[in-house]
C-alpha cells in the first residue's frame, strides 16, 4: 500500500523538481559565476567551472561591506524601533479601557489599506526639505518607524488580547505594577509572534530602494540595495566579482533564514495579510 | 417601544448631565496610558497623515518643493496629455493581467502538489526550498535578471546552447539585448521571475489547503472522487479567500510599483515599458538629472490618479468574488 501512495506521487515529485530548478535557475547561476575568473566567464558563461577562484569574494568584500555595515546598521535601529512602539502601544490598546480607544485604535489600522504610494512625494519634501535630512539616518528612520509599526500593533494587539486575564490578575495581586505586567508577563509570552513580526521588519528594511535612493545621495551611506546598483553603473571590475557581490548581499538574510526557517515560514505567510 | 424611548432618553439625559466633567475625570485617570501611545501618534501624524493629505492636496498645486501655487484641476488636465502617461497606463494594464493569470495559477500548483505529497518531510523540505527566494533582496534579483537579459547573458548563451541561436540575433544580426530592445523590453520585463512562483502566493495556497478539514476530504474519497474533481469541487472553493487576497495583494502591488522598472530598464527604451508610478517619480525627483524642476503638483496628481484606480479594482474585485456564502 505504501509503496502504491510513493509511486502515485511521483508525477507530483518530478513536477515540483522541475519547477524548484527553474526557480532557482538564476541564483545558480549567480553562485556559479561569482566563482569564475574573466578567462572561465568568457569561455562559459554559465556552468561551474573549476579551478574556482575565491578572490572574487575578497574583491567584492571591499567593494560593498561598507553598504553592508550601513544596512545592518539601519535594519537593526529600525527593527528595534518598530518592536519598542509597536509593543508598547499594542498593550495598551489590548489591556486598557479609556475614552477614544476604538476611535485612535481605527486611527491607526486606516493606514493599513493605504497605498503608500500617495505619501511619497510630500514625505520626501518633509523629511528632506523641511527636516534637513538628507544623508542622515533618521531620514530613514523616522518614516520606517512610523511606517513599521502600524502592521506590528495590529498583529500583536491581536495576540495580546489573547492571554488569559487571570495571569494579569494574579500578578497584580502579587503587586506587579504596568510596567512588570508589560515586561514579564506580556512580552515573555509573545516570543514567537515578536519574531514574525521581527522577520517581516527585517525583510522589509533590507529590500526598501526608492526610500534610500532620495535620501541617501553620499556614496559613504549608501545602504546595499542603492549601493549595488550605484556600482553596476559604475561598472564592476570584472563578472566575477559582481555576481560574488551579490551573493554577499544575500548572505545576512540566508543566516536569518536559517536559524529561523519554522518562524520565518510562519512569518512570510501572517505578513502576506499586510497590504 | 415605550420603554425603549424611555431608556434613550434617559442616557440622553445622563450624558447631558455633567458628562463632560465624567468623560474629563476618565480621560485625566487614563493620562499615563495616553503618554505611552503619544509616541505612536506623532509619528503617525507627522509622516503618515500629513503626507497622505498633502500628496491630495498638492495635485491641485503647481508645487516644486519649496513654493506652491493653486492652478485648480490644471495638473488633471494635464495627465491626459502626457504621452508617457497614456503609454504607461497601457503597460501597466498588460502587466497587471500577466501578473494576476501568473500570480494565482503558479503558486496554487505548487502549493497544491506540496499539499499532495504523502509524506511530511519531503512536504517541509520542498515548502522551505521554494521560500528561499525570499532571502534574495529584490534588487539582486532584479541585476541577476539584467544578466541574464544582456546581449552575451544567461538567456543568449542558453538559447544559443541548445540551438537557437535565431532566436539570439536581433534585427540588426547582433545579439538581442532583450530589456534594451523596444520589441521585446515589456516581454522580457513580464518574464522577470519565471516561473513565477511567488514565495508569499504558495505558502498563502498552502496555509488556505492546509486549512480544510480532513474530514471533508476523506468522505470525497470513500465517494470515489477523482484528484481533479476534489480540487475542482471541494478544494478550490475553500480556498477563494485566498485567490480574492492574492488578486488584491497582486493588484495593488503592481498598480503602484516601480522600483523593479526603474531598476530593469528605467521606463525605456523609448517608454516601452514605463508604468504610472515611474511617471510619476521622474515627474517629481531628479535622479541623476540635477537642472531640472521638479514638478511635484504633478507627480502628486499621478499619485492620487493611482490610488483611485487601486481603490475601484479592489472594490470591483470584492463585488466579483463574492464567496457563495455571502
Amino acid at each position: 500500500m505504501r509503496k502504491r501512495v510513493a509511486l502515485l506521487s511521483l508525477p507530483n515529485y518530478v513536477i515540483l523538481s522541475i519547477l524548484l530548478v527553474l526557480t532557482l535557475f538564476p541564483y545558480m547561476v549567480m553562485v556559479s559565476r561569482s566563482f569564475k575568473s574573466v578567462r572561465q566567464v568568457g569561455m562559459e558563461p554559465i556552468l561551474p567551472t573549476l579551478p574556482l577562484h575565491y578572490g572574487n569574494y575578497v574583491e567584492a568584500w571591499r567593494l560593498i561591506s561598507q553598504f553592508l555595515i550601513n544596512t545592518v546598521v539601519v535594519v537593526v535601529m529600525t527593527l528595534i524601533g518598530v518592536l519598542v512602539l509597536s509593543s508598547v502601544t499594542a498593550y495598551v490598546f489590548a489591556r486598557y479601557r479609556f475614552p477614544g480607544r476604538e476611535a485612535l485604535f481605527w486611527m491607526i489600522m486606516v493606514l493599513l489599506m493605504v497605498p503608500g504610494i500617495i505619501a511619497l512625494i510630500p514625505l520626501f519634501v518633509l523629511v528632506v526639505k523641511h527636516f534637513g535630512l538628507q544623508n542622515n539616518y533618521l531620514g530613514l528612520l523616522l518614516p520606517y518607524w512610523a511606517g513599521g509599526q502600524v502592521f506590528g500593533i495590529f498583529v500583536l494587539r491581536t495576540f495580546f488580547q489573547s492571554l488569559p486575564e487571570e495571569l494579569f490578575e494574579s500578578a497584580r495581586i502579587d503587586g506587579a505594577g504596568h510596567f512588570r505586567l508589560y515586561w514579564n508577563i506580556t512580552l515573555p509570552l509573545s516570543g514567537p509572534v515578536l519574531s514574525v513580526v521581527a522577520i517581516l521588519n527585517i525583510l522589509g528594511t533590507w529590500n526598501d530602494y526608492i526610500w534610500p535612493l532620495l535620501v541617501l545621495t553620499d556614496v559613504k551611506m549608501r545602504t546595499i540595495a542603492i549601493g549595488l546598483t550605484f556600482l553596476r553603473d559604475m561598472k564592476f571590475p570584472k563578472p566575477g566579482v559582481e555576481m560574488a557581490a551579490y551573493v554577499i548581499a544575500s548572505a545576512p538574510m540566508l543566516a536569518l533564514f536559517l536559524v529561523t526557517m519554522r518562524t520565518f515560514v510562519r512569518g512570510i505567510t501572517a505578513g502576506a495579510l499586510k497590504i | 417601544m415605550e420603554a425603549l424611548r424611555e431608556l434613550t432618553i434617559s442616557r440622553r439625559f445622563r450624558l447631558a448631565n455633567g458628562s463632560v466633567a465624567v468623560v474629563a475625570k476618565r480621560i485625566w485617570r487614563a493620562r499615563y496610558l495616553y503618554m505611552l501611545i503619544l509616541p505612536t501618534f506623532v509619528l503617525l501624524v507627522v509622516f503618515s497623515y500629513l503626507p497622505i493629505l498633502q500628496g491630495l492636496r498638492y495635485s491641485f498645486y503647481r508645487w516644486d518643493g519649496y513654493r506652491a501655487h493653486y492652478i485648480g484641476l490644471e495638473n488633471y488636465r494635464n495627465l491626459l496629455r502626457d504621452p508617457a502617461l497614456i503609454v504607461s497606463w497601457k503597460n501597466v494594464s498588460f502587466i497587471l493581467l500577466f501578473q494576476l493569470a501568473t500570480q494565482l495559477t503558479m503558486p496554487l500548483l505548487v502549493a497544491w502538489l506540496i499539499y499532495r505529497l504523502p509524506h511530511d518531510r519531503p512536504r517541509y523540505w520542498f515548502r522551505v526550498l521554494f521560500t528561499m527566494p525570499m532571502v534574495v533582496p529584490n534588487v539582486v534579483v532584479w541585476l541577476i535578471w539584467i544578466f541574464m537579459y544582456a546581449e552575451y547573458g544567461g538567456i543568449n548563451s542558453l538559447l544559443s546552447d541548445i540551438g537557437l541561436r535565431k532566436l539570439v540575433l536581433g534585427a540588426t544580426g547582433t545579439p538581442r539585448a532583450w530589456l534594451g530592445d523596444p520589441d521585446t523590453a515589456l516581454l522580457a520585463v513580464l518574464f522577470v521571475g519565471f516561473p513565477w512562483v511567488l514565495s508569499v502566493n504558495m505558502l498563502l495556497y498552502l496555509a488556505g489547503l492546509e486549512a480544510i478539514s480532513t474530514e471533508i476530504l476523506d468522505a470525497s474519497v470513500v465517494d470515489g472522487a477523482s484528484a481533479w474533481s476534489r480540487f475542482w469541487y471541494i478544494e478550490l472553493p475553500m480556498i477563494m479567500g485566498q485567490v480574492r487576497l492574492i488578486t488584491v495583494l497582486t493588484t495593488i502591488r503592481v498598480l503602484q510599483g516601480f522600483q523593479d522598472i526603474l531598476v530593469l530598464t528605467a521606463g525605456g527604451p523609448g517608454y516601452s515599458t514605463m508604468v504610472p508610478g515611474l511617471r510619476m517619480a521622474y515627474a517629481a525627483f531628479h535622479f541623476q538629472q540635477a537642472s531640472r524642476i521638479p514638478r511635484m503638483g504633478y507627480g502628486c496628481a499621478v499619485a492620487v490618479v493611482i490610488f483611485m484606480a487601486i481603490v475601484v479594482v479592489t472594490i470591483a474585485n470584492m463585488k466579483l468574488f463574492r464567496s457563495p456564502e455571502q
